[in-house]
């Protein structure tokens, strides 16, 4: 077959300058892209892998101070029981001379919309000495379970006896507050704790 | 021969987009697989831990939160005992934590009795403002009176010594026991994460007081902005969220609330796997580059040679076949 080949050299130098442009080019843009793309894959597998390393060892350092993490546990429970709750009001009251005259549960809600951390609010009606009360409050203040007081009020529609009028109590003669020594309150609190 | 040669070449540049169509794929391959495994990492085990451990990072923030706000009720019981002047009685006593405030309704001997309890209410430290807001002389001289106490909130920070009968060994709870009111001593980057995609979490060594952080490649050091937590009430300069150059370590300075400081140096490197893969692509890609280039050359050359001969001999046939006459 006769062809003219300075023609055909032409024609093939042009149909490569053609393939290397259109074909060979972007496809090795496309093996660079890749092989970047593939090295920041790398590198995010390496982060993860060196993230859950470092989580392991925090995890290992937080077992090594378990006695904390049981305190925080117990500050805020994971789980709400209202049964526990109201054993230890009952216990602890009685522990410290009140006697629970009332107990309510008047709120368990988050404490904001984004929070799945809930506060549990107890209305508890308690009588006895104001000493007591002090202790109990003491007690709650002093229980690895955290909880505040919104509210304490107590009081009697009866007139205190005065000291020269109380000398026969059994309560000491003087005391700071003279509401202490005369006779048993009704004592109302607002008690507030919080769980998961 | 350049004709030869050209179609040599032309073979060659086929060749070559074939190779990289082959290489296209098998990166591709490398990618999914890469992306399956990064799925993958992480043990059932540790993807517990990390439940755990972030389980106890929101409940220690939640309780630094609520002992932040936490209050002693019971310190007002002491504040009122010591007040209180002797001819003086409460009978009523009310006190919403939220208004920082107590009513009280009580009796005094004398209008004077209760004029110095007023005066001893409104020495006091904690107490910011008293109120009568109405008072009574009874039928045998006594004073009626009702009483309201605006309280300063430190009063509920402070905690007096623990009655010794009500001492509870077994459930005393040590963060309690704190003195809320002393400034904090704390002064320790607690975190410090790059918000990158994906993001890059810092490690802290406390004791030798570094955060070291692995950034992927590509990711320009000279412009990051970290997040950082820290100890209750510490502070931190430069502060969190601040664009820092960190392609030289920079030292964060940790000031806690008592004025105390200590340093950390912070340093963040392009991760070394990632730049090592980076490095060893790069120059896997120079040698295929070097072997297709001399493959295409070696091919070039010798389908241009081959043919060269192939017509030469065929010229030499044709001459002999002229010259012999056949």
């Amino acid at each position: 077959m006769d062809f003219n080949r300075p023609i055909a050299t032409a024609l093939i130098l042009f149909t490569i300058v053609l393939l290397i442009f259109f074909l060979v080019v972007p496809k090795y843009n496309q093996f660079k892209t890749l092989q970047q793309t593939l090295g920041e894959k790398q590198a995010a597998y390496d982060a993860k892998f060196a993230y859950y390393s470092e989580i392991g060892t925090i995890y290992a350092k937080l077992m090594e101070k378990k006695d904390i993490v049981e305190k925080i546990d117990n500050a805020i429970p994971s789980e709400l029981s209202y049964g526990s709750l109201v054993y230890f009001f009952q216990k602890k009251a009685l522990e410290n001379g009140l006697i629970v005259k009332g107990l309510f549960l008047s709120k368990a809600s988050p404490i904001n919309p984004d929070s799945d951390l809930r506060e549990i609010v107890f209305s508890i009606n308690l009588l006895g000495e104001y000493t007591a009360l002090k202790s109990f409050m003491a007690s709650l203040e002093r229980s690895s379970r955290l909880f505040d007081t919104n509210n304490i009020s107590f009081g009697t529609m009866v007139a205190p006896v005065t000291p020269a009028s109380s000398s026969s109590s059994k309560a000491p003669a003087k005391s700071p507050v003279q509401i202490q020594i005369i006779q048993t309150y009704p004592f109302q609190l607002e008690i507030k704790t919080y769980s998961y | 021969m350049i004709f030869y040669f050209a179609a040599s070449l032309l073979v060659a540049t086929v060749l070559c987009y074939l190779i990289f169509i082959l290489k296209i794929y098998l990166q591709e391959q490398a990618i999914k697989n890469l992306d399956v495994e990064t799925l993958n990492v992480g043990t059932d085990a540790q993807k517990d831990e990390e439940k755990i451990v972030f389980g106890y990072q929101k409940k220690v923030n939640d309780y630094g939160m609520l002992l932040q706000n936490h209050k002693f009720a019971s310190n007002v019981f002491s504040f009122l005992e010591k007040d209180t002047l002797p001819n003086v009685w409460f009978y009523r006593f009310s006190m919403p934590m939220s208004q920082n405030q107590i009513d009280l309704a009580g009796e005094a001997e004398t209008m004077d009795a209760l004029s110095r309890q007023t005066s001893a209410f409104e020495k006091n430290e904690f107490v910011k403002k008293v109120s009568i807001l109405n008072s009574d002389t009874g039928v045998l001289g006594k004073i009626s009176f009702n009483l309201s106490l605006q309280l300063d909130p430190k009063i509920f920070n402070y905690i007096t010594p623990p009655p010794p009968e009500i001492v509870e060994e077994e459930t005393t709870n040590p963060e309690v026991i704190l003195e809320p009111e002393m400034p904090a001593i704390d002064k320790l980057i607690t975190s410090f994460d790059l918000p990158l995609d994906p993001e890059v979490v810092g490690v802290i060594d406390q004791e030798k007081r570094t955060v070291t952080l692995s950034v992927p490649q590509g990711t320009d050091l000279s412009a990051l902005a970290p997040r950082i937590n820290l100890s209750p009430k510490a502070t931190v300069m430069p502060v969190p969220d601040e664009v820092v150059d960190f392609t030289t370590p920079v030292v964060y300075t940790v000031a806690a609330e008592d004025g105390s400081q200590q340093s950390y140096t912070v340093t963040v490197a392009i991760a070394s796997a990632s730049e090592q893969s980076a490095e060893t692509s790069k120059s896997k890609t120079g040698i295929i580059f070097a072997i297709i280039s001399l493959a295409a050359l070696i091919i070039a050359v010798g389908l241009g040679i081959f043919f060269f001969l192939r017509k030469r001999s065929k010229d030499n046939n044709k001459n002999n076949v002229a010259q012999n006459g056949f």
